[in-house]
C-alpha cells in the first residue's frame, strides 16, 4: 500500500489539484473579507449566498448595549396610551447553554434595528428600506394581538431604543421613531 | 499527562473525516430545530418575512431568484428543514458510504439556499457550519482519494485558523478592546451578557482587563496551532474550546461549541505530523499538504499584484491633470490647483476649500456651475491629490489656513475673494478670512465645522471617538496595497464622469488618508481646547447646513445659527435631501449649493468688487 500510495503522491491526481484549488481560491477569497474595518468588504458584498464567511465576532466595535423596540397606540376612542415593549429579551439560563431558539429572533432584532440605524446614520430615509418596513409588520402585528377582540386602534407609532442592559445608571437613547402609522383594516 | 497534553494528535484521516461530519451535523441539527420551533418568524410580522426582504437578494439570474422564491414558501422551508434534521441524525448514526455522501449533499445544498430566507438572526455557527459541511461532502465523495481528502481538511483547519486569527486581529485593531472596556460593555447587556459576570467584572477590572487581554493573545496567536510542529496545538485547541463552553454558558451562545468543535479534529490532522507510523515504525498514513503551499503561492501572488496595483494608483494621483499648475507657499508644501470660469478681472474669484479625508473633485458640480458665471479656484490641501507636504514640525491647522492665504495672495491678483469651504474646509476657510481681510469680500459655509462641536454635539463626539484609529487603518491597509478591496463608492459614480476615475484613484490611496489623519489630530487638540468664545466673522456669510445634519444632529445644527449670527450678515439655508457627505457630490443637491452660491455673491453686489484695491473694509458690503 505504502508504494502504491507513495507514487500516487509524486504524481497527484487531477481531482486533488482541481479540489485543492478551488478550496484555497475561497479560502483567499475569505481572508480578503476579514480586514478590520467593514470598508475593504468589497468581495464579501458580492455573496448572494453567505458563503463568504465574517470572522470578526464582537469587533472591531462589540455591541454594548441592547436594542428595545417600543409601540404606543391610539386607540379606537382616541386615547394615547404609554410606550410598551415589543420585544423581549430572554433572561439568561443555564438551558441556554444547549437550548436557545429564542437566539436567532433576539438577533434578529438587534441586526434590523442596526440596519434602519445605519440608515438614519447615513442621512437616508429609513422609512424607504425594507429593514424598515419589516420592524413595521413586526409592531403592527404585535398591536393587533394586544387588541384582539377589542375595537382595532387608530394607529400607532414605534420607537427604537437603546440601554445598557444591567448597568441601570446609564438612560436609555432613544435613537428612531417612526412616523405615526394609521391601522385602518384588518389586513386580509 | 502535561507531555501528552504537547504532543501532536496521532488521528487517522479516515475517523478525522467521520467525526467532523458528526460534530458538525450536531450544529446542523439544533440550527434546523431551532428555525422548525420559530415559524412565526418568516410569517407576516416576523423579521424574515421573505415577501420583504426578497429584494435584498435579487442575484440577476432568474434561475437563481426562482429557486431562492421556492425554498422560501413556508412549506418547502418547513420540508426543508425536516430533511436537514433527517441528514444531520443520519450522519450521527453509524452509516456508510453513499448515505453519509447523501446526507452531506443535502446538508450543504440546501444552507445557501435558506440562507437568504433566515437572513436576520443568522450568526457565525451558521458560516462554519456550511464551510464545514462544503468540505466534508466534497471529502466524502472523493473519499477513496487521500489527498483531495486532505485538501478538504486542510481548508477547514485553515477556515478555523482565519476565524481566530481574524476575529483577534479586528479586536486588537479596536481602541475599545484595547482598552479593557469591551469586554465588560458586552457582559452589561442582556442580550450577549449575564449580570454576575457584569457585576464581577466591575468589582475586579484588573481580572476584567486579564479576560480580556487572554481572549484577544488566545485568538489573534492562533496560527501558533501550527508552529514548534505541532506541540501547541492541542493545548491551543483545548483553550479555544472552553473558552466556547464557557461562552456557551455566560453569552448564550452553545451552538458554537459543536460549529467550532467540528473543526478542532481537521485543526489536530493538519498540525500533527504529516507522516504517520504504527507502532513498528512502519509509515501508516502520509498526509497530502498541496492546499497550505497554493494558499503561500496564492497569497504571495495576491500580494504583489496588490502592490503593483498600488503603485498604478499612486502614479495616477500623481499625473498632472488639465489647467493645473503647482505652486509653493510660505510653509514650504506644494500645493496643486485648478483655475477655471471667466478671466474677467473684475469678477471675484470663487475658492473652493475641501473636507477632511476628501478631494477637490469633491467639488466638480458645484465649480462646474459657478465657474459659468465666476472665476473659480479649487485646489487640494497639501498631502492631497498632487499636493505635497513637505513643511517642517509638528502639524497645526495654522498651516493649512497660512497655505490658504498664500495660496490666494498669489492667484487672486486684485480680485475680490469669496471663500467657499465645506465641512473642515468651512472652519479653514473661516481662519483664512480675517488673514486676508480686505480681499475677502464673503464666506460660504457649507455643512460646516465648529470648533465647538466636539463638546456641544454628542454625535460629533461619538463620531471623533474611532476616527483616529479609522484613519490609521485606512492609511496602514493601503500602503499594504489592499486599495481593491475597496468598494468603488456611491458618491463616486455621481460625481461628473470626467472626475471620477481621478476621485476613486485618491480614495484608494494611502496619501489622501496620511493628511487626514494629520489634520484629524490637529483639529481635534484645537477643538478640544476650543474656549467657547463666539468666532469673529467681519464678512457676509452664506450658511448651508444639509438637512440631514439639521435633523440627525439639532446641537450641530445650533452651531451654524450661531455662525450666522456673528457676521454683518447672513443668509441661512438647510438643502433638502442631503447629507453631509452627498451634498456636494450629488448633483441635484450640489445644483442648489452652487444656486445658494451664485445668488450670495450676487447678493454682495457691486461692493463685491469695491472692497478690494483701495484697501477697502469688506464691512462695506452690508
Amino acid at each position: 500500500m505504502n508504494g502504491a500510495f507513495a507514487g500516487r503522491d509524486r504524481r497527484r491526481d487531477f481531482w486533488a489539484w482541481a479540489v485543492g484549488a478551488g478550496l484555497v481560491g475561497w479560502w483567499l477569497v475569505s481572508a480578503a473579507s476579514q480586514h478590520p474595518l467593514t470598508t475593504f468588504d468589497r468581495l464579501r458584498a458580492r455573496d448572494r449566498f453567505g458563503v463568504v464567511p465574517n470572522w470578526r465576532f464582537f469587533a472591531p466595535e462589540p455591541a454594548q448595549h441592547d436594542f428595545h423596540v417600543l409601540h404606543r397606540v391610539l386607540t379606537a376612542d382616541g386615547e394615547q396610551t404609554p410606550w410598551t415593549a415589543t420585544s423581549s429579551i430572554a433572561r439568561r439560563s443555564d438551558f441556554h447553554t444547549v437550548w436557545f431558539p429564542g437566539r436567532r429572533r433576539e438577533k434578529a432584532v438587534f441586526d434590523v434595528c442596526s440596519v434602519i440605524l445605519q440608515h438614519v446614520e447615513e442621512g437616508a430615509a429609513a422609512t424607504d428600506r425594507p429593514a424598515y418596513h419589516l420592524l413595521r409588520e413586526f409592531v403592527e402585528v404585535a398591536v393587533r394581538r394586544e387588541y384582539r377582540g377589542q375595537p382595532s386602534p387608530q394607529g400607532f407609532q414605534f420607537l427604537i431604543a437603546r440601554h445598557t442592559g444591567y448597568d441601570e445608571e446609564q438612560d436609555p437613547e432613544y435613537l428612531f421613531l417612526s412616523p405615526f402609522i394609521p391601522l385602518n383594516e384588518d389586513p386580509a | 499527562l502535561i507531555r501528552s497534553l504537547f504532543q501532536p494528535a496521532p488521528l487517522r484521516r479516515s475517523s478525522v473525516l467521520a467525526l467532523t461530519e458528526r460534530m458538525n451535523s450536531i450544529t446542523q441539527v439544533l440550527s434546523s430545530l431551532e428555525y422548525l420551533a420559530g415559524e412565526d418568524d418568516r410569517r407576516r410580522g416576523g423579521l424574515n418575512n421573505w415577501d420583504l426582504i426578497r429584494h435584498q437578494f435579487r442575484t440577476g439570474s432568474a434561475a437563481f431568484d426562482k429557486l431562492f422564491d421556492i425554498a422560501a414558501d413556508r412549506r418547502v422551508t418547513r420540508a426543508l428543514h425536516a430533511a436537514r434534521v433527517g441528514a444531520g441524525l443520519g450522519l450521527l448514526l453509524p452509516t456508510k458510504g453513499r448515505t453519509r455522501l447523501l446526507a452531506n449533499l443535502v446538508l450543504s445544498g440546501t444552507s445557501p439556499l435558506l440562507y437568504p430566507r433566515h437572513v436576520y438572526g443568522t450568526d457565525g455557527t451558521d458560516q462554519v457550519s456550511l464551510l464545514v459541511q462544503a468540505a466534508t461532502t466534497v471529502a466524502r465523495a472523493g473519499d477513496r482519494n487521500p489527498q483531495l481528502v486532505d485538501a478538504c481538511l486542510w481548508f477547514i483547519s485553515m477556515q478555523a485558523t482565519l476565524s481566530y486569527t481574524a476575529a483577534g486581529v479586528a479586536k486588537v485593531a479596536s481602541p475599545t478592546w484595547r482598552s479593557g472596556e469591551a469586554l465588560t460593555g458586552i457582559m452589561r447587556t442582556r442580550t450577549y451578557g449575564d449580570s454576575h459576570v457584569w457585576r464581577m467584572l466591575r468589582s475586579y477590572p484588573r481580572t476584567g482587563r486579564a479576560v480580556s487581554a487572554g481572549v484577544l493573545a488566545l485568538e489573534s496567536l492562533f496560527p501558533l496551532v501550527y508552529a514548534a510542529r505541532g506541540r501547541l496545538a492541542r493545548p491551543m485547541v483545548f483553550a479555544a474550546g472552553a473558552f466556547h463552553v464557557a461562552n456557551a454558558r455566560v453569552m448564550g451562545l452553545g451552538r458554537f461549541v459543536p460549529a467550532f468543535g467540528s473543526t478542532y479534529p481537521a485543526l489536530l490532522y493538519t498540525a500533527g505530523p504529516a507522516v504517520r507510523r504504527d507502532t513498528e515504525g512502519r509509515v501508516t498514513e502520509r498526509r497530502d499538504d498541496l492546499a497550505p503551499r497554493l494558499a503561500a503561492v496564492g497569497a504571495v501572488a495576491a500580494a504583489g499584484a496588490a502592490l503593483a496595483a498600488r503603485a498604478g494608483r499612486r502614479q495616477q494621483v500623481l499625473r498632472r491633470r488639465d489647467h493645473q499648475r503647482r505652486l509653493s507657499t510660505t510653509t514650504r508644501n506644494v500645493l496643486a490647483y485648478r483655475l477655471t470660469g471667466p478671466t474677467d478681472e473684475g469678477l471675484p474669484l470663487i475658492v473652493a476649500e475641501h473636507g477632511l479625508a476628501s478631494t477637490a473633485e469633491h467639488w466638480a458640480w458645484v465649480t462646474g456651475a459657478v465657474s459659468r458665471r465666476f472665476p473659480t479656484l479649487t485646489y487640494s490641501r497639501a498631502g492631497y491629490g498632487r499636493s505635497q507636504y513637505v513643511a517642517n514640525g509638528p502639524y497645526r491647522l495654522e498651516t493649512a489656513v497660512q497655505d490658504l492665504v498664500d495660496l490666494v495672495d498669489r492667484v487672486a491678483g486684485t480680485r475680490p475673494v469669496v471663500l467657499v469651504g465645506h465641512s473642515l474646509g468651512g472652519y479653514l476657510a473661516l481662519r483664512a478670512a480675517p488673514r486676508l481681510a480686505g480681499r475677502v469680500t464673503g464666506l460660504c459655509l457649507i455643512d460646516s465645522s465648529h470648533p465647538a462641536e466636539l463638546k456641544r454635539s454628542p454625535r460629533q463626539a461619538r463620531g471623533a471617538a474611532t476616527l483616529d484609529n479609522t484613519l490609521l487603518l485606512m492609511s496602514a491597509s493601503l500602503k499594504l496595497g489592499l486599495g481593491a478591496l475597496l468598494p468603488r463608492p456611491s458618491w463616486v459614480d455621481d460625481l461628473p464622469e470626467a472626475v471620477r476615475e481621478y476621485a476613486l484613484a485618491q480614495y484608494r490611496d494611502s496619501g489622501l488618508w496620511d493628511a487626514a489623519r494629520r489634520e484629524w489630530k490637529a483639529t481635534r487638540a484645537e477643538f478640544l481646547a476650543y474656549d467657547g468664545q463666539p468666532l469673529r466673522v467681519e464678512v457676509p456669510l452664506l450658511v448651508v447646513t444639509a438637512a440631514a445634519t439639521a435633523s440627525g444632529d439639532p446641537n450641530h445644527k445650533e452651531l451654524h445659527d450661531e455662525l450666522a449670527q456673528q457676521a454683518p450678515w447672513s443668509s441661512q439655508h438647510v438643502v433638502t435631501g442631503a447629507t453631509h457627505d452627498n451634498l456636494l457630490t450629488d448633483g441635484t443637491t450640489a445644483q442648489q449649493v452652487a444656486d445658494l452660491v451664485v445668488g450670495f455673491v450676487d447678493r454682495l453686489g457691486p461692493g463685491r468688487g469695491a472692497a478690494v484695491g483701495a484697501g477697502g473694509d469688506s464691512r462695506d458690503d452690508r
